[in-house]
């Protein structure tokens, strides 16, 4: 009852008229304001229900609090509304003041608030701006997907290209973690060991299984020295595909290392190299078999070599010997029993002799011949002019009445054996000096120059001469183009010229007609080049 | 003092025949001594075998070496000759048909003191002949010889 007390001023009238009194209870002006205070009651009550509403749709906007804040204010503005209302017809004054106290409170409440709040409220981005960082946001995300798109392409034409690369070298990729004692393999890789594409399983069978077994334990030994000491691995073995057929293949790996340095992972490629494998053999057995030949060549050769020495030998000893005894005993028969012969029995035994000789002299040129054929050549680049020049000597020593005349061009060069060479010069001016020994006066010349397209030396003469017709018959042993008894020779010195020229890789030739002398020309390759032949 | 001989060490009886009369000829008038291959050369040198009781044992004046013969050949007992201390400073004079170099180059290594090629003209071979007789046998003073035969 005594709460009754208490309240009974707030809700008693305390003797004041309702608030249409005051109106004069004009219902015109009475209604007015009942459906006026409804209306904006009702509205006001209905404004929390809707932003209460969108706060739970929308829990991301911030500061919620503040909307919260604003339905309590609005909430009792719509109270004090009503109030309005209940004091036109009750004067309770007291309760219409105490509820606009409470909305005074919530709305000054609300306005401090929102006064230190507001600063706090400009930090947040404005829509505007919301829609901007948003579409840059789609922008960069539009572009990432773009990217990687791109990217995602550029690796699988990578993986297609590594791919085409891996089948077309025979090749393919294994990665294998030590640690998880796992391997993964390309289906090229798969391909070369002749297994269906994704077949490969890694269990323990399968791998001994494909390899030939000669070569498993020194692979698994390399294999074990790689992870070791960290070194490269490499290795060349046999594999033994399923369908049977061995394959070569040379395999090459790197190890890499956990983050404390311990081998963890291996990985590395398999080529198969059967087809070089097979190239390489057969190029060793050519060659073998090349060398082979070379060496029986060699051999055959190097006998004939020997065969050709000795009978060389046997032809300078014993088939002079005989000779010997001829040409003595004729001489001693001449000698000893001169008195008994007549002038045609002496004559007879003269013509025996000067045959010996002859003989004696083609076995000296024969040997010749042979010594230069088997001579071994010792290249050096010496001054032929000066060889020339001490053949020429010679020759005129041996006749120092005959009037020639002897141009040597000076400081000519050649490359090749010179002892040899001196034989062929020896040879070509001894041919020189006997064809033009008919002739009183003679000019026999030495040099260099330019025939048939290149650079040759020469040895010109003005004696007899030869037919052009006969030419290619010249440097054959024992050709003959005159008579011995108009200029006697065994027909080997030419022949002796072209062996040594052709020994040296070099050409001979020889342009002539009767009456009109002869010019021997011969070539001999440059100091470079290895034209020298055995 | 009795001349010493000449050791003419040559198979062909031709040659031999041809070989003494060029000396002769050349007014050699040394004895020549003729044995007819290697092993009779080195027998005689060392007055062994067939000339174990030989007189007087003392060593030829010269000896003329034919390269080509039976058994032992020239360049052999030139070999054997001048690696003994008895014969080592014997002139040796090679009387060959051969002029083949390695023959010459070979001669001359082994310590040869000449070497004469047999020409097949005799005129030439007694020019030859003269030559060698003049020079080895009245030219050359050869060292004195110990030998410990006789």
């Amino acid at each position: 009852m005594e709460k009754m007390h208490f309240f009974q001023p707030l809700f008693g009238s305390g003797g004041f008229q309702p608030h249409g009194f005051c109106y004069a209870w004009n219902s015109g002006l009475v209604w007015l304001h009942v459906v006026s205070d409804l209306l904006i009651a009702a509205a006001y009550f209905a404004i929390p229900v809707v932003l209460l509403w969108f706060l739970r749709k929308r829990r991301d906007i911030p500061f919620s609090w503040i909307f919260l804040l604003f339905s309590v204010f609005i909430v009792a503005c719509g109270g004090t509304h009503l109030m309005e209302v209940w004091n036109l017809w009750h004067a309770q004054y007291w309760f219409a003041g105490a509820v606009k106290a409470i909305t005074a409170g919530a709305s000054v409440g609300t306005a401090v608030v929102l006064t230190y709040t507001a600063p706090r409220f400009l930090q947040v981005p404005n829509l505007s701006e919301w829609c901007k960082a948003n579409a840059d946001l789609e922008a960069r995300i539009a572009q990432r997907t773009k990217d990687l798109r791109e990217a995602n392409d550029a690796l699988r034409q990578n993986r297609e290209t590594l791919g085409l690369a891996q089948k077309a070298a025979k090749m393919g990729v294994w990665d294998r973690d030590v640690t998880a004692g796992r391997s993964t393999w390309t289906t090229e890789l798969e391909e070369v060991f002749g297994l269906q594409p994704g077949t490969y399983t890694d269990n323990s069978q399968m791998w001994p299984n494909l390899m030939h077994p000669d070569d498993l334990p020194a692979v698994d030994k390399a294999v074990a020295e790689s992870l070791r000491d960290g070194s490269e691995f490499s290795s060349e073995f046999r594999i033994i595909r399923p369908d049977g057929k061995q394959r070569w293949i040379s395999a090459r790996g790197s190890v890499i290392r956990d983050g404390e340095g311990r081998p963890n992972r291996m990985v590395g490629i398999d080529i198969d190299i059967t087809e070089q494998k097979q190239a390489q053999e057969q190029i060793r057995s050519l060659n073998a078999s090349l060398e082979t030949r070379v060496a029986d060549r060699t051999r055959d050769l190097s006998n004939a070599n020997k065969e050709l020495e000795s009978f060389s030998y046997s032809v300078s000893h014993d088939l002079r010997a005989p000779l010997r005894t001829i040409d003595g005993f004729s001489l001693a028969l001449l000698e000893d029993c001169g008195g008994t012969l007549d002038d045609v029995g002496k004559e007879h035994l003269q013509r025996i002799r000067a045959a010996t000789q002859r003989m004696g002299a083609l076995i000296d040129d024969l040997l010749n011949l042979s010594r230069v054929t088997r001579a071994q050549l010792t290249a050096q680049t010496f001054d032929l002019s000066a060889v020339v020049s001490s053949v020429a000597q010679e020759l005129q020593a041996t006749q120092p009445e005959r009037q020639i005349a002897w141009r040597i061009a000076p400081a000519v060069f050649a490359t090749g054996d010179a002892r040899l060479l001196r034989v062929a010069i020896e040879n070509l001016l001894n041919n020189a000096w006997k064809f033009t020994s008919k002739h009183p006066t003679a000019t026999i010349e030495f040099g260099r120059t330019e025939n048939r397209g290149c650079s040759a030396y020469f040895v010109k003469d003005d004696g007899a001469g030869f037919d052009p017709a006969y030419a290619d018959r010249l440097f054959g042993p024992f050709q003959r183009l005159h008579a011995t008894a108009e200029f006697p020779g065994t027909g080997v010195g030419l022949a002796t010229v072209q062996r040594v020229i052709h020994r040296h890789g070099g050409r001979v030739w020889a342009e002539s007609a009767v009456d009109q002398g002869a010019t021997f020309y011969f070539t001999l390759p440059q100091a470079n080049s290895e034209g020298a032949k055995g | 003092m009795k001349r010493r001989q000449i050791l003419l060490v040559e198979d062909n009886a031709d040659d031999e025949a041809l070989t003494v009369r060029a000396l002769k000829k050349s007014n050699v008038a040394n004895e020549i001594v003729v044995v007819r291959d290697g092993v009779e050369a080195l027998d005689y040198l060392f007055c062994e075998g067939a000339f174990a009781g030989r007189e007087p044992r003392a060593l030829p004046r010269v000896m003329l070496l034919d390269l080509k013969l039976p058994k032992l050949d020239g360049l052999r007992v030139l070999r054997r000759v001048r690696a003994d201390e008895r014969t080592r400073l014997l002139p040796v004079v090679i009387l060959s048909s051969s002029d083949e170099e390695e023959d010459r180059i070979q001669g001359y290594s082994l310590g040869a003191n000449s070497y004469v090629r047999k020409p097949v003209n005799f005129e030439q071979f007694l020019t030859a002949a003269a030559h060698l007789g003049l020079y080895w046998l009245v030219l050359n003073e050869p060292p004195v010889i110990r030998n410990n035969n006789g």
